[in-house]
């Protein structure tokens, strides 16, 4: 009998395996390739625009080691990302993001990355310089006002007009920024920020010209105009909410003013470079996602002086002193 | 004979049937996994045909039904945006009254060309069009401005209702834009089923999940984007697609996609692969079963074929042979069936007749030879008895003359009776030699044991043989092994006639030096050993010493007395005693024969 049962075993094992084999072809196989793991990414924004304990915990969170790199200026920026230089993070502003998109330098963003996109307001979602937000994920935004010395002017500074009225010449400050004064220049004349018309732009731009002789431009940083406010030496300053809150501490009459014309928007926003490395890796999106997300344990706002894109967190901000009612909308 | 058969044929006539069993058994079984493997291919294929038919089917209905409840909500943002902006504003409860109307919107909006808004409604949540600063920068209001009406993605409100943006240029120049609940959307998106696993979910070509049975993966903003192979539905030409897969849950399915008429977004539909292959498994289930059966089948069934008609006939084959072996000469094999085993079986027959007339004629050949050996045999004990007897009165009277009981004797006449004796007695042991050899081969040799002391023997030899090897110049020794036993179980007169056989021969074959005779232990025997300096025995010659009336060559018989059979004795008596004789020998050197003895001869196995 045993001869039997040899046999029949035999027979037995050969069908098993036959039909691992046919069932190892049916099936296939689906293994992923594993993904190389990011260990550095390379973060350029400005100056302070994000507050290192926030940057902190994501280098202990996620292991990587953040680059943090300043620009001077976003224009910077862009142009080492136009001669090949590779970052990992770039914080552009609206209006610089679509000519990178038209010349394929940004990188598609894998929302499934973002999860916390879904905080960001409906104001910042989906606008005309990245539909469907597929370039960049809104980060902070303000506005661009006027900041006035209210006791060193003669009447109430309520319009960019007023910095062409000949009683505040030799006593303004600007930026270097064009992009800015140039919208300022189309704003005061009564046109489009964002005019396309090549009439409005030149008539914009022999205002500029005239304008040129009474005003000082100092290059952007943090609160430049504050002491020069303080001080009395300019009472009409272009500037953002950090000018007035560092400038109110010495000067109460220091007021931020949102012309009639009606204030400039800005808009930060987080890319990738299509040259990026780490671009489509969880870990490089997820920077993005965290600056999105408060710091754990701590109420100090991600960027010091600028507003958050998600709604939920304004009522936080310490914006208190100059709360104009359209800056925060309802939440 | 016996015992060598059973363990060796059984053993190759089961590895030849099993050998044989196996080879057909897996060329079944290949065969059957061949043509298995080709159904299951084959069913495998129509299912997955059926499956993709089903939820083509599925997917078509689904995105049908999406698309009329989009145009349907459309329609009633149309209809908002052909409203008067005069009425509008004059009567803001219009706009209430006509939400109120869909609950599938959560808030409407008129806005005119600049983006500011104249005219709004808004239910069950927060209003957020209305909330808007960046109107005039966003994408849904631009695009309607040009004319073109716009579908958002998805979001969530600040009490996380998820909704999407709708907008539509107004008849005014304006824009109407709405809030689409979204739980309406994937309400109709979830009763989309189909088997048991079959769901449907919207993806926009930007791979986010627009609408899915668990609200939760869209309000997790999931995408499609980490599924390469997924990814190939977005790029396929008209979003139709059909493959297998690891959907964005790592499930692995069977998905087909279709596009949804007049929007970004595509409905893929998927089964999970269990499902859709749940037959093709059964199959396989089936078809290797059948393998098994088949395979285990044919397997007993070539066994018990190749029993029936090979391996019992070789058997019996087998069987018959053995007897016919063993003797049983009258033994035939049944020839039953007329193929090749029938005609080896007729044949074997054939043989075993042949063998037993062979064997008959032999029988009497044997009869005939055993009963002339008998006679010799009888002829040789009466003759010899019948010589001693005159003999030994020859030998008497020779003796009596000699001792002078006739009166005195003449020298001559002494020597003449002095001749008369020796040879009278070297007639007569020669005539016990034969006696002897004739009662050995007639088998009439017992065998009287009984503790005898070896020692004895030896002195016995001693004194006996001492003055002949003197009177032919040779020096006579004798040596014993201290360690053997002082008192042996034998049978000392025959042990006597072996040990007189061999010194004698020994002391008749050397011309010059010594005869030895020593006793000693071996491992398991006792040894008689006698040694001589004599002419030696060649090799050739060796293996013929011990047959009767051999002598090694003419010469040595003619100068020497004896018929040669002193050493034909000695072999059949020591073997008698089971004891082995052995004989190393070198021409010119001289020779050495050893008798080895059991110690404990058994008793009662003498015959």
């Amino acid at each position: 009998m045993g001869y039997k049962t040899k046999t029949l075993m035999r027979a037995l094992i050969f069908v098993l395996i036959l039909g691992l084999l046919a069932a190892q072809s049916a099936c296939g196989t689906a293994t992923l390739p594993p993904t190389p793991k990011t260990t550095e990414l390379v973060f350029r924004n400005w100056e302070g625009d994000i507050a290192p304990e926030i940057l902190a915990a994501f280098e202990a969170e996620y292991g990587i080691k953040v680059h943090y790199f300043p620009y001077e200026t976003q224009e910077e920026a862009i142009d080492e990302i136009r001669a090949g230089k590779v970052y990992d993070l770039v914080v552009l502003e609206n209006q610089l993001i679509p000519p990178l998109v038209a010349d394929g330098l940004l990188a598609e963003i894998d929302h499934g990355n973002v999860p916390n996109f879904k905080n960001i307001s409906a104001n910042f979602r989906d606008l005309a310089y990245d539909p469907h937000n597929v370039h960049a994920i809104p980060y902070s935004w303000g506005t661009t006002a006027l900041v006035v010395r209210t006791d060193l002017v003669e009447q109430p500074v309520n319009r960019w007009a007023d910095l062409w009225d000949p009683r505040h010449a030799g006593r303004l400050m600007g930026w270097p920024l064009p992009r800015y004064m140039l919208g300022i220049a189309l704003k005061s004349l009564g046109f489009s920020l964002n005019s396309e018309n090549a009439q409005e732009v030149e008539a914009a731009l022999q205002k500029l010209i005239a304008l040129k002789p009474h005003i000082t431009l100092r290059d952007w940083e943090s609160a430049v105009a504050a002491p020069y406010l303080i001080s009395g030496e300019v009472v009409i300053a272009v500037g953002q909410a950090d000018d007035v809150t560092a400038g109110q501490e010495a000067n109460p009459a220091i007021q931020y003013v949102l012309p009639e014309e009606g204030a400039i928007l800005w808009g930060d926003n987080f890319t990738i470079p299509a040259n990026s490395p780490n671009k489509g890796r969880p870990n490089s999106s997820s920077i993005s996602c965290f600056g999105q997300r408060s710091a754990p344990r701590s109420p100090t706002p991600p960027i010091t002086g600028c507003l958050t894109t998600q709604p939920c967190r304004w009522s936080t901000l310490r914006f208190a002193t100059i709360r104009p009612s359209f800056l925060l909308p309802t939440c | 004979m016996t015992n060598a058969r059973s363990p060796s044929s059984p053993q190759q006539k089961y590895n030849l049937r099993s050998r044989l069993t196996s080879v057909l058994a897996l060329i079944v079984l290949f065969a059957g996994v061949v043509m298995g493997t080709w159904i299951i291919t084959f069913v495998r294929h129509s299912e997955e045909r059926a499956w993709e038919n089903r939820q083509q089917e599925a997917a078509y209905s689904a995105s049908l039904t999406v698309e009329r409840f989009m145009d349907q909500v459309l329609e009633y943002v149309a209809v908002a945006g052909s409203l008067d902006r005069t009425l509008l504003v004059a009567h803001p409860q219009v706009m209430a009254n006509l939400l109120s109307q869909n609950q599938a919107l959560l808030e409407v909006i008129r806005l005119d060309h600049k983006g500011a808004v104249f005219a709004s409604a808004h239910q069950g949540d927060v209003a957020v069009l209305s909330n808007l600063f960046t109107i005039p920068q966003s994408n849904w209001f631009l695009q309607s401005l040009q004319g073109r009406s716009h579908v958002g993605d998805v979001e969530l409100s600040a009490t996380n209702e998820p909704y999407i943006i709708l907008a539509a240029p107004a008849t005014d120049g304006g824009v109407v834009a709405a809030r689409l609940r979204m739980d309406v959307l994937w309400d109709v998106v979830s009763d989309i089923r189909f088997g048991q696993t079959g769901q449907a979910y919207i993806v926009d070509v930007h791979g986010h999940i627009v609408a899915h049975a668990d609200p939760q993966v869209v309000l997790d903003n999931t995408t499609i984007s980490g599924r390469p192979e997924m990814g190939a539905a977005l790029q396929a030409p008209d979003h139709r697609w059909e493959a297998t897969y690891r959907n964005f849950a790592g499930q692995k399915v069977l998905g087909v996609t279709l596009p949804i008429a007049d929007s970004d977004w595509l409905i893929f539909t998927e089964v999970s692969q269990a499902e859709a292959f749940a037959k093709v498994n059964q199959s396989l289930f089936l078809i290797g079963g059948t393998i098994l059966l088949l395979g285990t089948f044919v397997g007993l069934a070539t066994n018990l074929l190749l029993r029936r008609l090979i391996f019992e006939p070789v058997e019996e084959l087998h069987d018959g042979a053995e007897r016919v072996g063993q003797g049983d000469l009258d033994f035939r094999l049944q020839v039953r069936r007329p193929d090749e085993i029938g005609q080896v079986a007729a044949t074997f027959n054939l043989m075993a007749g042949h063998i037993k007339e062979r064997e008959a004629m032999l029988a009497q050949a044997r009869d005939e030879a055993d009963a002339a050996s008998r006679f010799k045999s009888r002829l040789l004990a009466n003759v010899s008895h019948d010589l001693r007897t005159p003999l030994n009165v020859i030998l008497g009277y020779a003796d009596m003359m000699n001792e002078r009981a006739f009166g005195p004797l003449t020298k001559e006449q002494r020597d003449a009776t002095e001749r008369i004796l020796i040879n009278t007695r070297r007639l007569i042991s020669l005539i016990g030699s034969l006696l002897d050899q004739a009662q050995i081969e007639a088998g009439k040799v017992e065998l009287n044991y009984r503790p005898f002391k070896p020692a004895d023997l030896l002195a016995d030899m001693e004194k006996m043989m001492t003055l002949l090897a003197q009177r032919k110049g040779l020096t006579f020794t004798t040596s014993i092994d201290p360690k053997l036993p002082s008192t042996l179980e034998g049978d000392p007169q025959r042990l006597e006639q072996i040990l007189m056989n061999l010194v004698e021969n020994a002391i008749k074959f050397t011309v010059k030096g010594s005869v030895g005779v020593r006793f000693y232990l071996n491992s398991s025997h006792w040894v008689m050993e006698v040694s001589d300096t004599g002419p030696g025995i060649p090799a050739e010659a060796q293996p013929h010493i011990f047959d009767p009336f051999e002598q090694v060559d003419g010469s040595l018989t003619r100068e020497q007395a004896g018929v040669g059979l002193g050493l034909s004795i000695v072999q059949q008596l020591t073997s008698l005693m089971r004891g082995e004789i052995h004989l190393t020998s070198e021409v010119g050197k001289g020779s050495t024969f050893s008798i080895l003895l059991p110690i404990t001869p058994k008793k009662g196995e003498t015959t």
